[in-house]
């Protein structure tokens, strides 16, 4: 339920704030302003566009294929959002209860394939629908890397679940947890909490894991580098180039959506969901004082939204691939070290934990 | 409540399978496709087999279904999108559908299904991995090595005609 309370209205806010956010971050990068005119700093500037977006025509191609052309960016969206609700909140707010909820959330997402097919099949024009074929080749290929990646961290924790996954990095963890999982060091450090039990640090595979996943994920998300699907500067649009108006800003939000969606996953299954990164230290018991209702909610969403500034700025620092260069990166590289990442994930848990 | 979802799934399967079938439009076909595989896996979570239903999102409505759109989208438009539909399949389509229902109404009988087996969930994916390593082990290493030789196979063809 709290995905309609709590996440939709969080994902419009956040996407109105992140618009503005990406434009000064892009600015301070490229040693600009930015956005300065409306309002103090330029902080209405999102809410001005917004407002010229929505009075814009809303144009349906003539030789478009209507039903097709209308529904897709809402397929593209609805999948996205579906995504949302396997995300739990705090340790008593948790998702749907899916037992195989990574699975679930995996499976929906690519789901928004079949949005943009829609999108540029229905738009009737051969780049559009070219824009189509590169998106799709594109999340496709690199949902094997994300999986196998996001196999790593079931294989370690045991449980699809994203609850359970997040409830075993922190102080309600069932099992005990040993300095970087070595068993043989005999460090326990179940009661100290924090970032010590966050599964990157459990595990030091599962940073290797990480950057491949992060790196899948912007390519899911469709963010640059890998934003061949909306290249404005030398493909010229992508699918939702015949999109206007508000149509055009649903697959904005989508977009936003999924950088979001990947951040809050790379979050739970990576750095500890809604755990505190403080320790215990003897009679400072920092983990303790900093983990509650509204605390957990706080930690979840201020280590999301750092992901979300990574992802932003690793947008204006690299160039973009081309697209034999994107395919080579996932077949060639990610998918054998993912596959590789999975067997010695599997050993690990085999004889360290 | 479930049984108000049942139906309408069920009406969703129903309309989208029809239509399936009757539309002369082949990328409509597809979207419908999607919409009954889609329903099938709402099927599969109203009665509680939810890692059924996520697997069925995944494979069918993500995978196959994907594969098919591609292909589709990849042959050339024929005017108006339409598609000439001959009937001479008709037989096979209706011993098909006849033997179906012939092994639905065997399993409807037989004592094997017990009425309370379906409501557990609880520790299900577990129990299903268990099983899979314990006493099906033999036929999920075989399909695991077919997978792996489709693989290997797919990319040979690949290369294949590549160089011809």
């Amino acid at each position: 339920m709290h995905t309609f309370l709590f996440y939709l209205p969080f994902l419009l806010f956040f996407v109105l704030a992140a618009v503005y956010g990406e434009r000064k971050i892009s600015a301070f990068i490229q040693s600009r302003f930015g956005p300065m005119d409306v309002g103090p700093k330029g902080i209405f500037q999102t809410l001005a566009d917004l407002l010229k977006m929505i009075q814009k025509e809303d144009i349906i191609p003539k030789s478009a294929d209507k039903p097709i052309f209308l529904l897709g960016p809402i397929l593209v969206f609805t999948a996205i959002f579906a995504g949302f609700s396997t995300l739990p909140l705090n340790a008593n707010l948790a998702g749907a209860a899916v037992e195989s909820g990574v699975l679930l959330l995996m499976a929906v997402v690519s789901l928004d394939v079949l949005g943009i097919l829609m999108a540029g099949w229905g738009s009737n024009n051969k780049f559009s629908l070219y824009g189509a074929i590169r998106a799709i080749a594109q999340i496709v290929s690199f949902e094997i890397p994300l999986g196998l990646s996001v196999l790593c961290v079931v294989m370690i924790c045991q449980s699809m679940d994203l609850q359970e996954i997040t409830r075993e990095q922190g102080l309600y963890a069932t099992d005990p947890i040993f300095l970087f999982g070595l068993k043989v060091m005999n460090v326990e450090v179940t009661q100290m909490g924090g970032l010590l039990s966050w599964n990157i640090v459990k595990n030091p595979f599962l940073l290797f894991s990480f950057l491949i996943f992060f790196i899948a994920g912007l390519a899911e998300a469709n963010r640059a580098p890998f934003d061949l699907p909306e290249s404005e500067s030398e493909l010229v649009g992508g699918y939702h180039t015949e999109y206007s108006g508000f149509r055009w800003g649903i697959f904005m939000l989508a977009e936003y959506g999924a950088m979001l969606l990947i951040s809050f996953l790379a979050v739970i299954l990576f750095f500890g969901g809604w755990n505190t990164p403080f320790i215990n230290i003897g009679s400072f018991q920092l983990a303790n004082w900093t983990m509650g209702r509204y605390w957990e909610v706080f930690w979840l969403l201020s280590k999301t939204l750092i992901l979300v500034f990574v992802q932003m700025w690793i947008r204006w620092t690299y160039p973009r691939l081309r697209v034999d260069q994107l395919m080579t990166l996932s077949w060639k590289y990610l998918t054998p070290f993912g596959l590789l990442l999975v067997f010695l994930c599997g050993l690990w848990k085999l004889t360290m934990l | 409540m479930t049984e108000g979802w049942m139906y309408f799934f069920g009406l969703l399967i129903f309309v989208s399978g029809l239509t399936l079938i009757f539309t002369k439009n082949l990328i409509y076909a597809v979207f419908l496709l999607a919409s009954c595989l889609l329903s099938i896996s709402g099927f599969y979570a109203i009665y509680n087999a939810s890692f059924l239903a996520v697997i069925q999102i995944l494979i069918y409505a993500g995978g196959n279904l994907i594969l098919l759109a591609f292909g589709i989208m990849l042959t050339n438009r024929s005017p108006e999108g339409k598609v000439i539909v001959g009937h001479h399949l008709l037989f096979f389509g209706v011993s098909i559908i006849l033997s179906m229902a012939l092994v639905v109404y065997a399993l409807l009988d037989s004592p094997t299904i017990l009425a309370q087996e379906f409501y557990q969930t609880t520790g299900q994916v577990r129990e299903i991995g268990k099983r899979f390593l314990t006493q099906y082990i033999l036929a999920f290493e075989l399909v695991a090595f077919l997978l792996l030789v489709v693989l290997v196979g797919a990319s040979y063809l690949g290369k294949k005609s590549q160089h011809a």
